[in-house]
């Protein structure tokens, strides 16, 4: 059985981000913590983002998919990808890369 | 769900001390379960009232909590913009602000917040009304 994606990721996490509901995991935090990314980037990631579709891919407990989003911060020396998943009405930052930087 | 007596929040550039924070698990991974808002604005105050100096990662969240650009803080506390963006890149480190400076982004802050705080009251109050 196939898994529909949800048609409208980037607002549904700006819609999240704008309830606080868009929480990083901990491993998410640690992720942002060595990488110099820090949740003001990642609202201004959001609100200019664009899917990137060909990074999604299907949740280990088949409870749907994992989403990636990805842009620049305002200072445009930050190239963010983030994957989120959809957990009830929360939406979770799992996942977060600065493309800017050499891999760590 | 499990709860934990001390949580570290390290989002923001800087660690934040929570106590007693239920943890919820997905994709095999642990998150907090908070409201980030909330986060946000307990964070500001704590801020505010710290009798520490501001770190560069603290002014850079004080002034995207208060949706200000460096120009927007610029015309309010009278330092150059390129200033503040340096400032900010300090990142752990304490920023160049001084004592006065530090002090006047301090009260507009917490201006801004209560500001933020009587507006939102004001429509609860408008919609309690509305039910009476």
């Amino acid at each position: 059985m196939s898994i529909g994606k949800r048609p409208n990721v980037i607002q549904d996490v700006i819609t999240a981000f704008e309830s606080g509901s868009l929480i990083p995991t901990v491993h998410a935090q640690e992720q942002m913590d060595k990488r110099d990314v820090q949740m003001s980037d990642i609202e201004e990631v959001i609100y200019c983002s664009r899917r990137e579709e060909e990074k999604d891919s299907l949740r280990k407990d088949n409870y749907g998919w994992k989403y990636a989003l990805r842009g620049f911060n305002k200072r445009e020396d930050k190239d963010i990808r983030i994957i989120v998943v959809f957990n009830g009405s929360d939406v979770v930052i799992v996942t977060v890369i600065d493309k800017n930087k050499k891999k760590d | 769900m499990k709860t934990v007596k001390t949580y570290i929040f390290k989002g923001f550039g800087f660690d934040v001390l929570l106590k007693n924070v239920s943890i919820k698990t997905v994709e095999g991974q642990e998150y907090p379960n908070i409201n980030m808002n909330e986060l946000k604005t307990d964070t500001a105050k704590s801020l505010i009232a710290s009798k520490q100096r501001l770190t560069g990662y603290q002014l850079k969240f004080l002034r995207t909590y208060l949706k200000m650009s460096f120009d927007q803080l610029n015309e309010k506390i009278f330092i150059p913009s390129s200033t503040l963006r340096s400032w900010e890149g300090k990142g752990s480190e304490f920023t160049g602000l001084s004592l006065d400076q530090e002090k006047a982004f301090r009260i507009l802050a917490i201006n801004q917040i209560f500001d933020d705080e009587k507006s939102k009251l004001n429509i609860e109050v408008a919609l309690i009304k509305e039910f009476l």
